[in-house]
């Protein structure tokens, strides 16, 4: 088998090393507000990974994972200002919180297919933001403060030291989904989405196979909602409306659905446009002209909606030229570089 | 009380109508599932706004504005209309499109307040024994009313006989000689209409906004789901049942979980009735 000329290397350094030594670079390089967009990323990434294990292996579509985010945000800053839970726990009460209501929701869903599935999810969604807008206890429409995130009674003061935590957190939310899809549930979910009569005729439970892709897509969201709520330090309803659920959604299929790199990958490239286009007007170089047109042609305050035409336009792309996103577009690349290498020998 | 009830349902139950119609008469017969139909009708209402505050009527604006969104709608059809071999693509074609469509519409017309006043809009309130019916009331039923006959009489014309050949069967009806892209497009086209009108009768009811659709496409959707897809009288069942069950439930119990309520009632209908509740056997055949 033909491999590139780095391949060798990679192997060598590419293992826990050289991931060590980029998730604590940010650290030393960075200042505290572009931390703040990589504990965003790592966020987001957490969240993608835990979709893709339900878009891109088990077969099925969620159009309401911001739904289990705001569950997890919720329940972790609940549980910490009502009950006096610190940080860890409250976030693993998030996790496992979540984790029951996709179960939950996962158990009747899975009778639905497709379209079906998808406007089920996308009620979920939308319901779930509009319990949290008018239930008075969270806070409303007028959101609720996230209490500082503390491990084991030592109070984490700023995105510097949140960055640590956070990005710890996400890497071991990707070994676990790398973990779980080399395991018997994993490719339990790999042959449902190929086939489930021939799923069933291996002896898999396909309804609770199906069900318990939704309990961990669920828990992952669940996970990364907590995680968004100590990010943001203010919570709004409004932060998890369909727009984030079809970003996440976005992420996991512009990376690649059904490669776990590829849902980092999309996230790190969606979120921090997304993050780029919440006020165009200030971009360095395109900025100055995408106002002047805007005056021109388009309404000036209406610039800020320009984050949903562009993520529109991504998931067209996608769907026109086919799912396998960036990871695809790499691995096309990578096969170009290898043959012109060994046609150069 | 439940009588008004039972007015307001009829009401608001007509739109949802109309937007069922539409997602059935484009899944019935290009398989998409169109997450873009509530976008579709909000460039409708918006473009039928800003026409009549140039000074054009409301004869003359409406079927333009209907025209603009067809026209959209047809692009999309040309982006969808290819060979796939899951539904993954499809729908996250039209949802795409939702978005580009709510970000154009929100970057074009944006934060000015748009005031969107039909002539239809303006009369008086009838009163009658405490009861208030309001002209919106009456414009939503007799458009779905008007709507429904005009799509019996499509469905029996030639090309309405010729576009449920392709419903029925895309590939026999290649085989025929019939025009199944054209066809496709003209169900695009239909669903469009059928849609924008929603989206003028919805943009009289509440002030203009780039989110104005979402919550009315979602209820249309659906009902079309709860109709089984597949069945124009089911979609026309189903948003008059999730608009009775959502007024009920919002004024008897409670007003904060109604969108969960119609999440519930799509997971319980479809889990007894997994064919629609008008749904025929066939459409289980795998398509």
């Amino acid at each position: 088998m033909l491999r590139p000329p780095w391949d060798r290397l990679w192997r060598h350094v590419g293992g826990w090393p050289l991931k060590l030594v980029v998730l604590t670079a940010p650290l030393a390089l960075f200042s505290d507000y572009h931390l703040f967009w990589l504990n965003m990323l790592a966020v987001h990434a957490i969240s993608a990974l835990g979709l893709n294990l339900l878009v891109g292996f088990s077969g099925q579509v969620s159009l309401g994972h911001a739904g289990f985010m705001a569950i997890g945000a919720y329940t972790c800053t609940l549980a910490m200002r009502a009950w006096g839970l610190t940080a860890l726990p409250a976030l693993v009460l998030a996790t496992v919180l979540a984790g029951v209501c996709g179960l939950l929701l996962g158990l009747p869903s899975v009778r639905l297919r497709g379209p079906y599935l998808a406007v089920a999810t996308l009620a979920f969604g939308m319901g779930v933001v509009q319990l949290l807008g008018h239930w008075p206890l969270l806070g409303g429409h007028m959101g609720l403060s996230v209490p500082g995130f503390s491990l084991l009674g030592w109070q984490v003061q700023g995105d510097r030291w949140l960055y640590g935590a956070v990005a710890a957190i996400a890497w071991l939310a990707y070994e676990a989904a790398r973990n779980l899809t080399a395991s018997r549930l994993g490719r339990a979910f790999c042959a449902v989405r190929a086939s489930e009569a021939a799923a069933a005729a291996c002896g898999i439970d396909v309804v609770w196979t199906r069900a318990q892709a939704f309990a961990v897509a669920a828990a992952y969201a669940g996970l990364a909602g907590g995680l968004l709520a100590f990010v943001l330090g203010y919570l709004h309803p409004e932060v998890f409306d369909y727009y984030l659920s079809v970003l996440l959604l976005t992420m996991v299929v512009a990376g690649g659905a059904g490669h776990h790199g590829g849902a980092v990958l999309g996230a790190i490239a969606v979120t921090s446009l997304h993050l780029f286009l919440r006020e165009p007007a200030g971009l360095p170089v395109i900025g100055p002209a995408l106002r002047a047109f805007s005056e021109a042609w388009m309404s000036a305050e209406g610039l800020a909606y320009l984050r949903y035409l562009v993520v529109g336009a991504i998931l067209m792309l996608v769907a026109y030229v086919g799912p396998r996103g960036l990871v695809g577009m790499l691995r096309a690349l990578r096969l170009k570089v290898v043959q012109r290498c060994s046609l150069n020998c | 009380m439940f009588a008004q009830l039972l007015i307001s349902s009829l009401s608001i139950g007509s739109v949802y109508a109309l937007i069922a119609l539409a997602m059935v008469i484009v899944y019935k017969t290009t398989d998409v599932p169109n997450f873009a139909q509530g976008e579709l009708a909000l460039t409708a209402v918006f473009s039928c706004s800003s026409l009549l505050q140039a000074g054009l009527s409301f004869a003359l604006a409406a079927p333009l504005a209907l025209a603009a969104s067809a026209l959209l709608a047809l692009l999309l059809a040309r982006l969808s209309d290819r060979d796939h071999s899951g539904g993954l693509e499809l729908m996250l074609m039209t949802i795409g499109f939702q978005f580009v469509l709510q970000g154009l519409v929100g970057w074009c017309w944006g934060a000015r307040p748009q005031s969107f006043v039909p002539p239809f809009a303006v009369a008086q309130n009838l009163r009658w024994n405490g009861l208030v019916l309001a002209p919106t009331d009456l414009a939503n039923t007799l458009t779905l009313s008007l709507t429904a006959l005009g799509l019996v009489l499509f469905f029996r014309s030639r090309w309405g006989v010729a576009m449920r050949a392709v419903q029925e069967n895309p590939e026999a009806a290649r085989f025929n000689g019939l025009p199944v892209s054209r066809l496709r497009a003209l169900a695009w086209v239909l669903g469009a209409g059928v849609g924008g009108l929603a989206g003028l009768l919805v943009g009289a009811l509440a002030p203009l906004d780039p989110a104005l659709m979402l919550d009315p496409a979602l209820k249309g959707f659906a009902a079309a789901v709860l109709g089984g897809m597949r069945s124009l009288p089911g979609a026309a069942l189903g948003g008059y049942l999730i608009a009775l069950a959502d007024n009920l439930f919002g004024a008897y119990v409670s007003g904060e979980l109604r969108t969960l309520l119609t999440f519930a009632c799509i997971v319980l209908a479809l889990s007894f009735k997994p064919q629609g509740l008008l749904g025929e056997r066939a459409a289980q055949r795998g398509h």
